[in-house]
């Protein structure tokens, strides 16, 4: 039961964020931090039980008839994340507290930071499809708000725009995969599939690779791979505790979670091979290669993050015991190190006012502790012992040389860290360390940040170096996420410094040095990758060109659709409906119609002719109000029609209509005036007219020849009375055995005359102001 | 048609109009009427007093917000449906009490009703919206050309 009230906590917490920054702004992040805070211990304390291999786990049906079930389950590879989301969230907060405690809307900021949190949490935490789906979702929105949390600056919003279209459309693909694999396995429970017989059924089954397909587009655009990836780096309009939370440490990763939580169910087919590794290797290379290129502190870290994020689905692809081991304690290295320095980004920004890393230099003197923890951290970034990165790319190296990819892989791997390893030193080392500070503020002026500030890097840079050294630390908790993906054999996993001297320690030197050396030579290199314009090629295009061709589309049929003549939108929806009812005509029924039902007696022959006299004066008068008045008379005769078939209420109803439509029509023709291109010639309508009367008047007769269902007749007949106690059927259905519908009607109706009131009102507004 | 024997003819017939409209709605679930044709019929007898006389609607504005009346009669409608959820039966379940009256006889009294009323003052509401909408914007218009 805890496990499901640790889930819902941080969703219980937004409300409370609303409260607590009216109270205090100054000590609202350090308060509201408490929240993720107290979740990381909670996690925390159920480490050893999770260690053991007792499982906590709930399960509790939700909505039974779609499969549906609150189940939620906490095994090492959801301990992990679990504990990544919650520290690093409790760490943004305090650092929020005070980057953005001067703005505006700060509360509505935790408010959808804790949303976020609740997501992400339950992305790890959830074992049923659906369930992980939901909260999916929940944090694709959210990070569709914080990316566009500044939303008076146009980049903004259009940054905003651009995660959402893409991560939005890769979930559709994702419900649609995660649908047809529960449909395909037998069941919705992620830890049901994975039951040998089931695991055959899906992989074995005809419908394996469009499953694949579905599911790596969802997680591919939710994990930024080539060539989804181009929503990542706009994110970085975001405020910089949204980057370094949502865009580097967790978000991002929910896709290379999913895939390494479906991996024993997917993985270790040819397609999956080639599909992971091929994508995370071109995403590896070309994000780091992108990142080399630019000159925006945070533009560069979210390139980096893009190139692991390729790393990682390139080791899932190799899909062995020592890849799975790679991943998981790559993922960890890269939380801790990337996290801090998209903090330090903002600190740079904060202190300096700018993140153009060109225009930033000497920092140390000004921030010493900000950039120690930068050093740090780009050290471990680029992989240099004795810190935790080192043991990251020792394990990832060892892993390519020794899976499938074999030296190949193991060398394109080599190249996307050198490239990594030239890019930590410009985002993390020169700016301290060397050139001059050329921005627009006083060097003077530069501070060291406030501890709230400083503290998240300092911690994470600090366990980054701790790890280096006592790597047998963490060794249980990635070995138990290690073997929930990769079983027993991935579970034994030995974490050290020293692997003595192997090809990857070769690997390892050589891509520093390469990476040293590319720095070095930095200049004309950067000149050439800014000359080039990578990120404006290929996928961008295609992205760009695609949101044109949408627009140019929405707007040419709404020129078309919505054309502002009420005549126009009449002779669309008619023909839409004469054409609908001409085509189910024709393909369903071939027998002509047959004659009116029963003999039309002398009273209802008066009625006829009267509609008929009524509806010729209508469309041949020259007068507005003789028109109305005469479409006013052929309703009302339609209601003595009513009452002369034993429709009482629908007779009533009619009368009160009618009366009520020819008033509204009275005084919108008082408003607006018949405009003149509106008075062409009637006859040019008549066709139109003629066609759908006809068509409806055929499709009725239809409709009158086939019997009524008598049985549901007779069920309201014999049961209104009994079971609804009243003696007016129409009104019992309406209100008892149809309540839900009538309910979901008058919701409509009750929404349009709201929007009719609004309109009405604001349009008054304007005309004022002109 | 002569303003002053409309003017009142409507002052009479508005209230009638009001309470047919009540007694449709109460019968309504054992003989003709019910909460939509109640709603519509009120509406109809606002809209004849409005257009009888609107100098009336320039000196006193309606005091009830038409969309806040509609959305009051969504309300009611929804929680007509909660009582049947707290005995675990099924939302909207029509749930009846028999009231005994004093002069023998029973009232019965049920959540269907209670729906229903919603309905009547969700459709008053917003059929009202649509009319003072378009009646507010002319007279707007027509306080424009005089100032």
């Amino acid at each position: 039961m805890s496990l499901s009230l640790a889930f819902l906590t941080s969703f219980a917490a937004a409300p409370l964020s609303l409260l607590i920054t009216r109270l205090s702004r100054r000590w609202s992040g350090g308060v509201l931090a408490a929240v993720p805070a107290g979740l990381m211990l909670w996690f925390a304390s159920r480490a050893p039980a999770v260690l053991r291999g007792e499982l906590p786990a709930i399960d509790m049906p939700w909505v039974p008839e779609l499969g549906l079930a609150f189940a939620l389950r906490l095994d090492g590879l959801s301990l992990l994340m679990a504990l990544l989301i919650t520290g690093m969230g409790a760490l943004v907060f305090l650092y929020a507290g005070r980057y953005l405690g001067q703005r505006r809307h700060l509360s509505r900021f935790y408010a959808w930071l804790f949303l976020f949190m609740g997501g992400m949490l339950g992305i790890v935490l959830a074992d049923d499809a659906l369930l992980l789906f939901i909260c999916w979702e929940v944090t694709t929105f959210s990070s569709f708000i914080l990316i566009g949390f500044e939303h008076k600056e146009e980049e903004a919003r259009e940054a905003a725009q651009r995660a959402l279209l893409i991560t939005a459309l890769g979930g559709q693909a994702l419900l649609v995969g995660l649908v047809l694999l529960g449909d395909v396995a037998g069941t919705l429970s992620l830890s049901r599939m994975l039951e040998p017989e089931r695991v055959e059924q899906v992989r074995g089954g005809s419908r394996y690779l469009p499953i694949l397909l579905l599911v790596l587009a969802g997680t591919f655009t939710k994990s930024a791979q080539v060539p989804f990836h181009t929503w990542l780096p706009g994110a970085m309009t975001a405020p910089t505790p949204v980057s370094a939370y949502l865009h580097a440490a967790t978000m991002v990763k929910a896709g290379v979670y999913l895939l390494a939580r479906l991996s024993p169910l997917l993985g270790g087919t040819a397609a999956w091979e080639w599909l992971l590794t091929g994508v995370g290797a071109v995403t590896m290379v070309s994000g780091a290669l992108l990142a080399l290129g630019h000159t925006d502190f945070k533009r560069l870290l979210a390139y980096a993050t893009v190139s692991v994020l390729g790393a990682l689905v390139l080791l899932l692809g190799q899909g062995t015991a020592h890849a799975v081991q790679a991943m998981v304690v790559f993922l960890t290295v890269h939380a801790l190190y990337k996290g801090a320095l998209f903090l330090v980004a903002g600190v740079v920004d904060h202190e300096a006012g700018t993140r153009e890393l060109p225009e930033v230099g000497g920092l140390l003197r000004r921030l010493p502790i900000t950039g120690a923890a930068a050093g740090a951290a780009a050290l471990s970034m680029m992989g240099v012992p004795p810190l935790f990165g080192f043991v990251g790319k020792e394990l990832v190296y060892e892993a390519c040389l020794e899976g499938p990819g074999g030296w190949p892989l193991a060398l394109t791997a080599a190249l996307g860290f050198s490239l990594m390893v030239a890019a930590a030193l410009r985002a993390g080392v020169r700016p301290f360390v060397g050139g001059s500070f050329r921005a627009g503020k006083p060097e003077a002026q530069v501070h060291e940040a406030p501890s709230s500030m400083w503290a998240g890097p300092a911690l994470l840079a600090t366990a980054g170096l701790a790890l280096g050294l006592a790597p047998k630390a963490l060794q249980p908790l990635l070995g138990a996420a290690a073997a929930a993906i990769g079983g027993a054999e991935a579970g034994h996993l030995e974490l050290k410094l020293w692997h003595g001297l192997t090809p990857a320690l070769g690997l390892s030197a050589a891509s520093l040095a390469a990476g040293g050396a590319l720095f070095a030579a930095r200049a004309p290199v950067l000149r050439g990758l800014q000359a080039l314009h990578l990120e404006r090629w290929g996928p961008e295009r295609l992205y760009q060109a695609s949101l044109e061709g949408l627009k140019r589309l929405a707007h040419a049929q709404t020129r078309v659709l919505q054309s502002g003549s009420l005549r126009r939108y009449l002779a669309v929806t008619l023909s839409t409906l004469g054409g609908l009812l001409a085509l189910t005509l024709a393909l369903r029924l071939r027998a002509p119609p047959p004659g009116p039902p029963g003999e039309i007696l002398l009273h209802e022959a008066a009625v006829l002719v009267l509609m008929l006299g009524a509806a010729v004066l209508a469309v041949t008068t020259r007068s507005v109000l003789t028109s109305l008045m005469a479409l006013g008379a052929v309703g009302l005769a339609e209601a003595l029609l009513y009452a002369f078939f034993g429709a009482p209420d629908l007779a009533m109803t009619q009368v009160v209509v009618q009366t009520l439509t020819v008033i509204l029509f009275a005084l919108i023709f008082s408003r607006f005036p018949v405009e003149p291109h509106e008075e062409r010639p009637r006859w040019r309508d008549a066709p139109l007219a003629l066609a759908v009367g006809g068509l409806l008047s055929w499709a009725l007769l239809h409709v009158a020849a086939v019997p009524p269902h008598t049985r549901i007749a007779q069920f309201y007949a014999t049961h209104s009375v009994p079971e609804a106690h009243g003696l007016n059927i129409v009104n019992v259905i309406l209100v008892d055995f149809r309540a839900f519908d009538t309910l979901g009607e008058v919701t409509v109706l009750a929404t349009s005359g709201v929007g009719v009131y609004l309109l009405f009102r604001t349009g008054a507004r304007q005309r004022r102001r002109t | 048609m002569n303003p002053v024997v409309l003017c009142t003819v409507a002052r009479m017939m508005a209230p009638v109009l009001l309470l047919f409209s009540l007694v449709l709605t109460v019968r309504g679930h054992d003989s003709p009427g019910g909460g939509f044709v109640g709603g519509l019929l009120a509406t109809a007898a606002f809209t004849l007093l409005l257009v009888a006389q609107p100098e009336e609607l320039v000196r006193r504005r309606p005091r009830v917000d038409p969309t806040r009346l509609a959305i009051t009669g969504l309300l009611v409608a929804l929680g007509s449906g909660l009582p049947a959820l707290f005995l675990g039966r099924p939302f909207l379940t029509g749930l009846w009490a028999q009231v005994p009256l004093p002069g023998g006889g029973a009232l019965k009294l049920g959540t269907p009703q209670l729906f229903d009323a919603g309905v009547y003052l969700l459709v008053l509401g917003t059929a009202m919206a649509f009319i003072l909408g378009l009646l507010h914007g002319e007279e707007e218009e027509a306080r424009e050309r005089e100032g």
